[in-house]
């Protein structure tokens, strides 16, 4: 799955977790943008967004792995590896 | 010893979902009870039952974060958060505003069960789907101090936050435990509350013990006839009260509102012995509870204007009387007013203590006592303690300085507190 489309998905479900006031911040998200400290999401909310992941895209994410997705590029990059590992 | 004064309150409860609309139905004697039809689908033989009305939930998302309200099923924590709030904002504090935590503010908000619909929804959820999708945020919800971990995130809480369970007395333990806390000096500032969810699991199993009523499913306002000749059990209720407690300097200091002051109270067990079981309180101990209660508030039963008893609407009223009479030492037309609030809103469970304390203090701060609904004809044992003029049915404007509030629980336990017109 393209990248960019990954993003669009993600940032549609992160959406669901964030104040308004933080929302336009979607806007500007880089690969180094924290989920906590700069979009000010908590992070059990992070693990939903995993759990939501997994299920539509039919992968597993691994306990120790989640805990290191500080960042929607660490995010992104461990998606699209599953998503390989899936597709071989 | 620190004075404790109470100087916020709120209220999700049967007939009223905030602290003006409690106050007018209490001041009216307006019923909360109605006929649900889902009790009678289920097989329930009493079918009235009070839950709080039009109940909104959705100002709850200006306060917490959108995972968390998204999430956020569990009744017990909206009655709980919903009071919690209302009781704080009362108190002219602001949510949100600090980014750092308060060490001198805590909470103590107690249940008698988790919220057991959503237990239910849980378990469905992890059979049918399986426990990987389950989600993140249900412990929160589950866990028994949900609704104090709750309220203590949301307002920043740095002291104890906790809390307690002692079924019907829960509401009153708690508001005794913070009461300490602030009394000894490790807080400044407390919320002590409880909550019920309106659950027809809790109910059906109340209603399987047979001690709820079912001869009124035709007459809902008229089921829960706490006192009354015709009584037949009780009627089951949910919601919530919470009550902001202040070290009395410091509500002085920044100008607050003070309801009342409390002067002291008591918590004890019968131990399950001397007629006391484990759903029928030990007259000795609810005695000792009482005495001991005025005995460390240093109030003497003389000074007791009204009595806000437990009293259910089951068997045990008459008990419940002939103790109050007998541990106050006033009897016949020497016997205080005495009324209870759940003629209007039923038994709330683990909120009665503190939503019946709520509308203590509203008859305490505004001079008025609440109508008993549906006693118009009074047990004869009940008479033989105390005189029927004690019993008002109409409502009533009288000068009230000192309020005793005590309620009974599974377990044989009990809690008694005394409120008390704020003197310099």
């Amino acid at each position: 799955m393209d990248r960019a489309d990954l993003l669009k998905e993600l940032k549609s479900m992160m959406g669901e977790y964030m104040h308004d006031d933080d929302k336009p911040r979607l806007d500007n998200i880089t690969d180094q943008t924290d989920f906590v400290k700069d979009l000010h999401m908590d992070s059990i909310d992070l693990v939903d967004i995993i759990i939501q992941v997994e299920n539509k895209y039919g992968i597993e994410i691994k306990n120790e792995a989640i805990g290191k997705l500080n960042t929607v590029g660490a995010c992104l990059n461990t998606i699209q590896e599953r998503l390989a590992e899936k597709n071989l | 010893m620190n004075r404790v004064v109470i100087t916020g309150m709120g209220v999700v409860a049967p007939n009223g979902t905030n602290l003006p609309a409690f106050t007018e139905a209490i001041r009216s004697g307006r019923s909360g009870l109605r006929f649900f039809q889902e009790l009678k689908d289920h097989g329930l033989g009493c079918c009235v039952a009070g839950m709080p009305p039009d109940f909104d939930d959705s100002r709850l998302s200006k306060y917490l974060s959108p995972g968390v309200f998204k999430s956020l099923r569990s009744t017990t924590v909206k009655y709980a958060l919903s009071a919690a709030i209302e009781a704080w904002e009362d108190a002219g504090f602001t949510i949100g505003q600090s980014s750092e935590s308060d060490p001198e503010t805590g909470c103590i908000f107690g249940n008698g069960v988790c919220d057991v619909d959503h237990m239910r929804h849980a378990i469905q959820f992890y059979e049918n789907l399986g426990v990987q999708k389950l989600g993140v945020r249900h412990i929160e919800q589950l866990m028994t101090s949900a609704a104090s971990a709750h309220i203590g995130g949301l307002i920043g809480m740095g002291n104890q936050v906790t809390a307690n369970s002692s079924a019907c007395s829960t509401g009153t333990e708690a508001i005794l435990m913070a009461f300490d806390m602030i009394r000894s000096g490790r807080a400044k500032c407390m919320i002590a509350g409880s909550c019920e969810a309106s659950s027809k699991y809790i109910w059906g199993v109340f209603d399987a013990m047979r001690v709820l009523n079912r001869n009124h499913n035709e007459d809902p306002e008229g089921a829960s006839r706490p006192m009354a000749k015709d009584s037949a059990g009780f009627v089951p209720g949910s919601g919530a009260g919470a009550l902001v407690l202040e070290e009395l300097e410091t509500a002085i200091r920044r100008g607050a509102r003070i309801y009342a002051e409390i002067k002291g109270g008591f918590i004890n067990s019968g131990g399950q012995r001397g007629g006391g079981t484990m759903t029928a309180p030990s007259p000795d101990g609810v005695k000792t509870c009482i005495k001991k209660a005025l005995e460390v508030s240093c109030v003497n039963a003389s000074e007791i204007d009204l009595v806000c008893g437990h009293l259910t609407g089951t068997a045990a009223d008459k008990w419940e009387i002939s103790c109050w009479a007998a541990a106050l030492g006033r009897r016949g037309a020497d016997f205080p007013c005495i009324n209870t609030l759940k003629s209007l809103t039923g038994h709330c469970i683990s909120a009665a203590g503190s939503i019946e304390s709520v509308a203590a203090l509203i008859q305490l701060h505004n001079d008025f006592i609440q109508p008993n609904k549906n006693c118009d004809q009074i047990q004869e044992e009940i008479l033989e303690h105390i005189d029927q003029r004690c019993i008002l049915c109409e409502p009533a404007e009288k000068p009230l300085n000192t309020v005793i509030k005590a309620n009974f629980g599974f377990g044989d336990v009990n809690s008694c507190v005394i409120f008390k017109k704020i003197t310099n």
